[in-house]
C-alpha cells in the first residue's frame, strides 16, 4: 500500500492531460528562457574576462611582492625564481606567459608621446593575443626579433608605416637609461583602450632595452575554460617558494572587473525575478485547481477511510511529478539550442561589431554550457514548488468530509 | 602749543617705555628683510653662469646607483648636462631651454623633446621630476614669508622661514619651509608640502666648503616623504662660477656633439 500513492499520483496527472501539459510547458519555457539568458550572460562575461585577462593580466599573475604596490621596472624579478614547467604541469593550466610591461617615451622626429611597451614571447603570445587577426600591415614578430609591432592608433599619430622606425626612450631596470631605435615590422589594429597605445617587442629585445637580462615584470598563468580558479590559485601559490614573489588571481588584481560583473549579475537576477513571478502564479494556479476541482473527491476518499496523510502525499506527489517533468522538458528544449549556438557562435556585424572589435572583444555572440546554471535555475523551481505545495497540505489538514462534499 | 605739548608727551612716553621694555640687541628680521634674505639665498646657487661636475647617487630600497655628470648653466633658463658615467649611459645629454626639455641619446643618435604629458615623470630616475627643474617660481616674489625662528643645521645658524604661496602665484606647493644660513645665506634645508599640507619631500644640504670661490653646501640630498629608504644625493665635485659660456651651447645642434 505504501508505494501505491506514486501510481495514484501519476494517474491523476493524466486525468487532465491538457492542463498538466500546459503547466509543464509553462515551467519548461520559463526554464528555457532563464537558462538561456544565464548561459548567455555567463558566456559573455567569461569571454570578456578571457579577452581582457588572458593576454595582459592573466587569470593568475605572479609578480614581485613590491610590484603590487608600485608597478615600476625596479620591481622586476628574475625568471630563475620560478619553475615555468612545474606551473605548466598543474592540471587546468592552459599556459604560462612571462611578460615585461613598462612605459617609455616613443618618438618620431619632433612627435613624442608616452607609450606602453609589452615584451612578449611571440611563439606563444601571437596566438594568445590573437595578433594575427589584428595584424593590418606587415608581419608578426618572432622570438628573436629586434623589430617592433605598433598599433594603428600609434601609426596614425606618428604618421609612420611598416619599415619606418620609432625611438623608444625611458628608464630601465634600476635606473639605467633605456633607449633604442626600432624598425616597425607590423601594425596591429587595436583602435581603443589602453592597449591601443602599446609597442610590442620580443622578450629578448625588451630585456635588452631595459637592461634586465633574464628578468620579467610578471608571469601570467591562464586556466582552461571551466577550471576552478581558486583551486589553481592555491596550487600556484604552493609552487612558488620564493618569498619575494606573490601570486594573485584576477579578482585580487582587478577588483573593479569583479564588481562590474557582480553588478551585471544583479540586473540579470531582477529579470529572472520577474519571470519567476509569472511562473509562481502559473504553478500556484495549477495547485489551487488540483485542490478545488477535487474537493468532492477528497470528501468521498475521507469518508471511505483514506487517511489525510495519504491524500496529502498523493496530491503533493502529483504536483512534484508535474514540476519535475516541467524541469526535464525545459532542459530538453534548451540544451539543443544552447549546444548549436555554442558550437556555431553568431557572428555580429555592423556598429555593434565595430565597437566590440575596438574594445578587443571578438564580435561574436554565443552561450555557455555551464552545469551550474542548469542546477541553479532548476533549484529555484523546485524550491518555489515546495513552498507552494504547503498550501495544499494546509488545506487538506483542515478538511472535513462534510464540508468537502457540500455542494456549493 | 597744545598739540606740540601732546606730541612731546607722547615722545616722552615712548622714550620711557623703551626703558621699561628694552629692544633686544639681536633684531629679528621684518617681512621686508625676510624677502631680502630669501632673494640673497636664491641668488646663491644661481649666479650668472656656472660649470659644475657632480655626482648623483640614487638610493633605492634594492640598489644604489651612481652617475657623474657635467653641467653648464646660464641664468635661470639654460642648462646643459652631459652624463659621464655609468658607461652604458655615457653621452646622454640633457638640455633645458626655458620651459623645454630635450634629450640626446647617443645610442640612437637622436634628439628627443620631452612632451608636456611626461613633465611630471622622474628626471633621469632621480627623486626630482622634470617639472621641478623647469618650473621657476621665485621664492622671494611668489610667496608671503613668515619667520618661524632660528635653528642650527649642520653646524650653521639658520633662520627658519615659512613660505605660503600668494593667491596669484603658479605654485604647486601648499607651503614651503626653508632654513637659510644667517651669515652665508645658503639654503640648508627645505621642506615642501602639498595643498593638503602633507610633507612631499625634504632637501638637506651639508658639507659647506669653499668651492669656486664661494662657501656653498657641496652635498644635497632629496628625500621623498612617502617612499621610505629612498633618496637622491647630489655632490658637487667642482664648480666654477661666472664663466663665459657661449650661447650656442644651449642648442639642440650642440647637444649632439658635447665635449666634456
Amino acid at each position: 500500500m505504501k508505494g501505491k500513492f506514486f501510481i495514484l499520483a501519476w494517474r491523476n496527472i493524466w486525468r487532465k492531460k491538457i492542463r498538466s501539459f500546459l503547466t509543464m510547458l509553462l515551467i519548461g519555457l520559463f526554464l528555457t528562457i532563464v537558462i538561456f539568458f544565464l548561459q548567455m550572460q555567463k558566456w559573455t562575461w567569461m569571454n570578456q574576462i578571457d579577452t581582457s585577462l588572458s593576454g595582459y593580466v592573466g587569470y593568475i599573475q605572479i609578480t614581485d611582492t613590491a610590484f603590487v604596490k608600485e608597478k615600476s621596472m625596479d620591481n622586476m624579478f628574475s625568471l630563475d625564481k620560478i619553475n615555468l614547467e612545474e606551473l605548466r604541469s598543474i592540471e587546468g593550466v592552459r599556459g604560462v606567459y612571462p611578460r615585461i610591461q613598462s612605459g617609455v617615451l616613443a618618438s618620431v622626429g619632433i612627435r613624442s608621446k608616452s607609450a606602453g611597451v609589452l615584451g612578449i614571447n611571440p611563439s606563444d603570445d601571437n596566438d594568445l593575443m590573437k595578433l594575427e587577426q589584428k595584424l593590418s600591415e606587415g608581419e608578426l614578430l618572432d622570438n628573436d626579433d629586434d623589430q617592433i609591432l605598433i598599433t594603428n592608433q600609434m601609426a596614425k599619430f606618428y604618421k609612420v608605416k611598416v619599415g619606418d622606425s620609432l625611438i623608444l626612450f625611458g628608464s630601465g631596470y634600476q635606473g639605467y637609461t633605456a633607449a633604442g631605435n626600432y624598425r616597425i615590422k607590423g601594425i596591429v589594429r587595436i583602435p581603443a583602450g589602453d592597449m591601443s597605445n602599446m609597442v610590442y617587442m620580443s622578450m629578448k629585445e625588451a630585456q635588452h632595452i631595459f637592461a634586465a637580462n633574464g628578468m620579467v615584470t610578471a608571469v601570467l598563468v591562464n586556466i582552461e575554460e571551466g577550471a576552478d580558479l581558486y583551486k589553481i590559485t592555491d596550487e600556484v601559490k604552493s609552487k612558488i617558494t620564493d618569498k619575494s614573489l606573490i601570486a594573485r588571481n584576477w579578482e585580487e588584481v582587478m577588483p573593479e572587473l569583479k564588481s562590474g560583473m557582480e553588478l551585471d549579475t544583479v540586473s540579470n537576477q531582477m529579470m529572472t525575478g520577474i519571470l519567476l513571478l509569472i511562473v509562481c502564479f502559473g504553478i500556484f494556479g495549477t495547485i489551487v485547481m488540483t485542490y478545488s476541482e477535487r474537493l468532492f473527491e477528497f470528501g468521498i476518499l475521507l469518508s471511505i477511510g483514506m487517511s489525510k496523510r495519504m491524500i496529502m502525499l498523493v496530491t503533493v506527489a502529483e504536483i512534484y511529478f508535474l514540476m519535475l517533468l516541467g524541469v526535464f522538458l525545459g532542459c530538453l528544449i534548451v540544451t539543443p539550442i544552447l549546444y548549436s549556438i555554442h558550437n556555431n557562435p553568431i557572428q555580429l556585424t555592423g556598429n555593434a561589431a565595430e565597437t566590440m572589435i575596438e574594445y578587443g572583444i571578438d564580435p561574436i555572440m554565443s552561450v555557455g554550457l555551464y552545469p551550474s546554471e542548469y542546477i541553479n535555475s532548476s533549484m529555484i523551481i523546485i524550491i518555489i514548488t515546495f513552498i507552494m505545495s504547503l498550501y495544499v497540505i494546509f488545506k487538506i489538514r483542515k478538511l472535513t468530509p462534510l464540508d468537502a462534499m457540500k455542494k456549493h | 602749543m597744545k598739540i606740540s605739548g601732546i606730541i612731546t608727551l607722547m615722545l616722552l612716553g615712548v622714550f620711557g617705555m623703551s626703558f621699561l621694555f628694552p629692544v633686544n640687541e639681536e633684531r629679528t628680521p621684518q617681512s621686508e628683510d625676510l624677502k631680502e634674505i630669501i632673494r640673497k639665498a636664491e641668488n646663491r646657487m644661481e649666479g650668472e653662469s656656472s660649470i659644475a661636475s657632480m655626482k648623483i647617487t640614487i638610493v633605492r630600497p634594492k640598489y644604489t646607483r651612481d652617475m657623474t655628470l657635467k653641467a653648464w648653466t646660464k641664468g635661470d633658463d639654460y642648462s646643459l648636462m652631459y652624463i659621464m658615467t655609468p658607461s652604458r649611459d655615457q653621452g646622454t645629454t640633457y638640455l633645458k631651454r626655458s620651459k623645454e626639455i630635450w634629450y640626446y641619446l647617443p645610442s640612437v643618435e637622436r634628439n628627443i623633446k620631452m612632451p608636456p604629458s611626461m613633465m611630471s615623470q622622474s628626471w633621469m630616475g632621480t627623486d626630482m621630476s622634470n617639472d621641478d627643474l623647469v618650473k621657476r617660481t621665485s621664492m622671494a616674489n611668489d610667496f608671503t614669508h613668515k619667520l618661524l625662528g632660528s635653528e642650527t643645521i649642520d653646524g650653521h645658524d639658520c633662520h627658519k622661514i615659512q613660505l605660503i604661496p600668494k593667491e596669484s602665484a603658479d605654485v604647486i606647493w601648499g607651503k614651503i619651509e626653508i632654513w637659510v644660513d644667517k651669515k652665508l645665506y645658503n639654503i640648508m634645508k627645505q621642506k615642501s608640502y602639498d595643498e593638503d599640507m602633507e610633507l612631499v619631500n625634504t632637501m638637506n644640504a651639508s658639507n659647506v666648503k669653499m668651492m669656486g670661490g664661494e662657501e656653498i653646501p657641496t652635498k644635497m640630498e632629496i628625500v621623498p616623504a612617502d617612499k621610505p629608504n629612498q633618496k637622491t644625493v647630489m655632490t658637487y665635485l667642482s664648480i666654477q662660477f661666472n664663466v663665459d659660456i657661449p650661447d650656442h651651447y644651449f642648442t639642440t645642434q650642440y647637444m649632439t656633439k658635447v665635449k666634456p
